[in-house]
């Protein structure tokens, strides 16, 4: 199965491109140019594997959370290819990628997964590495967390384990995971949405 | 030639294809002003996950009603700015998509250019040059001579305030609702124009507009009146303070100018007391008033494909690498 994955998370843009038998994975400096560049990244991933949008049989973009703008730029040029180029998209959340990192790392059982924000909060996950399953995350103050394995995604916190969700983890649950394909599914794969903005955040607290 | 539009600078998500730029073969739009009406305002952040949604739903429905498929499009234009960044690259990056899949080309358009070919569109016409510009809408009050595609020369704009900006505040004040244009209009409908006197911001000061001074001179009645106010008066002063401001400045530059043609554009070109005061200054003038179709005045796909199209040979070769800018002058280079 070949794939391209494009994760807008950050300030810069990860992306890989992987068939059956390998993958490989850039990163590009796109920091807030993104909208500028997705072509361009998508056509330069394409020609290094040697192959063609035709070619592909899934598109793949992380879900979140992360830069909000990043992930919807991601979603919306994905999403239109899905659907006029009748390819399958799915969508990879940080927190499953992260899971799957830890069971190919050996760990086992329940583990907590951090998350920071822009915001003095962090979202926190409970997660069964055995299982891979993971609730819904939960907003929290940065401060609060802590205890035994907790790992802190992608960043150093005092006291907590760093998890870097590795390309590895990412190829297999891309192979693994099924993907959207009617248009109402299709429909369904948005950056994942937990903190509300500051508006709504200003209206829910007017009595 | 068919050329796909795409919009999504504020509140409004639309697609639309155009024929030759000049007859509409499909046109939709997803309204938010449901949602953003308990804000009473439009919140980009929420916006922006709305266009996301919508986008994909509307670009079925439009090639579905028109018959068409994408393989029938010869052209993509959308709207890069200016606007709400969010909701810009969400509607951007779609068109991206369909240009990079299809290899046919974008076309990036400026949001307030293609206002003024809306009035063109609406009368099955292409733009004819030179002509007189004015442009009103929530963000926007530009006054421009057009000498041809792309080529302006901006003669005025607003220091601060829009009139549709006015007009939702004056609204969000008197507790009528939002958004406020159509709502003053109709609570001013039976009102007396000449009750309450307002001023005429910078009368007499070339083609500068100010609005914000009305915005409080409207605050002062409305503490000064308490319950004596008279709301539909108050209304309908208020527009007519906006427009006979509009009319003496636009008088001014038709006089100026020479120009013999005059267009109306803008969310707020639908208020009728501007529409009937802008064609009596035309007919004073002998100019051509040409003015969009009601669901034309406000944001539509349809204006951007069909400036898009008028504009296609202006565009930058690498229209893929543009992206989307909050603030783009009229006829200005795409800063990419």
């Amino acid at each position: 199965m070949r794939y391209l994955f494009l994760d807008a998370s950050e300030n810069a843009t990860n992306c890989q491109y992987g068939d059956e038998s390998s993958f490989f994975n850039q990163r590009f400096d796109t920091d807030r140019n993104l909208g500028a560049c997705v072509s361009r990244i998508c056509d330069e991933m394409l020609n290094q594997a040697g192959s063609s949008f035709a070619e592909l049989d899934r598109l793949s973009i992380c879900t979140g959370p992360g830069s909000l703008t990043g992930l919807r730029i991601a979603a919306a040029f994905f999403r239109t290819l899905a659907l006029i180029g009748d390819k399958p998209v799915s969508g990879i959340d940080i927190f499953k990628w992260s899971l799957k990192t830890l069971q190919l790392q050996g760990k086992k059982g329940k583990v907590m997964l951090i998350l920071p924000t822009l915001i003095d909060k962090a979202f926190v996950v409970e997660a069964d590495v055995d299982a891979q399953t993971c609730q819904s995350p939960e907003l929290q103050t940065r401060t609060a967390i802590t205890g035994p394995n907790t790992y802190a995604i992608r960043c150093d916190l005092p006291g907590l384990l760093r998890l870097d969700p590795e390309p590895e983890a990412l190829h297999e649950l891309i192979k693994s995971q099924p993907a959207a394909e009617t248009f109402e599914e299709i429909l369904g794969v948005l950056p994942m949405y937990v903190i509300p903005s500051q508006a709504e955040r200003k209206l829910e607290e007017k009595p | 030639m068919i050329t796909l539009g795409i919009e999504s600078s504020c509140d409004d998500t639309s697609i639309a294809l155009v024929e030759n730029g000049t007859r509409v073969i499909s046109s939709l739009v997803s309204s938010q002003i449901e949602i953003h009406r308990r804000f009473g305002g439009v919140v980009p952040e929420v916006a922006s996950r709305k266009h996301l949604e919508a986008i994909l739903p509307l670009l079925r429905d439009c090639l579905g009603e028109a018959g068409l498929k994408i393989s029938d499009i010869d052209q993509i234009a959308a709207t890069a700015g200016p606007g709400l960044l969010g909701p810009l690259l969400v509607g951007l990056s779609t068109a991206k998509a369909l240009a990079w899949y299809t290899g046919k080309p974008l076309v990036p358009v400026n949001h307030i250019e293609a206002h003024l070919t809306a009035s063109f569109l609406a009368a099955g016409r292409a733009p004819e040059y030179p002509f007189l510009g004015l442009i009103v809408s929530g963000g926007h009050a530009n006054l421009v001579l057009a000498e041809g595609p792309r080529q302006y020369q901006v003669l005025g704009q607003t220091l601060d305030d829009a009139p549709g900006e006015l007009f939702d505040k004056v609204a969000r004040h008197l507790q009528l609702g939002y958004p406020g244009g159509p709502i003053i209009q109709k609570t001013g409908e039976n009102g007396d124009p000449k009750r309450y006197q307002l001023p005429r911001p910078m009368a007499g000061k070339g083609y500068v507009f100010s609005f914000s001074g009305l915005k409080t001179a409207v605050m002062r009645i409305v503490a000064h009146e308490k319950d004596e106010l008279n709301l539909p008066d108050l209304c309908a002063s208020l527009q007519h303070a906006v427009s006979q401001t509009f009319v003496e400045k636009v008088g001014m530059a038709l006089k100026e100018t020479r120009a013999r043609r005059l267009i109306l554009a803008g969310g707020v070109a639908a208020n009728a007391v501007l529409r009937r005061d802008m064609q009596q200054l035309a007919d004073r003038y002998h100019a051509e008033l040409l003015l969009p179709t009601l669901h034309l005045c406000t944001d539509n796909a349809a204006m951007i494909a069909a400036h898009g199209y008028f504009t296609a040979h202006l565009a930058p070769a690498e229209s893929l690498a543009v992206n989307a800018v909050a603030s783009w002058d009229m006829g200005a280079p795409h800063n990419f």
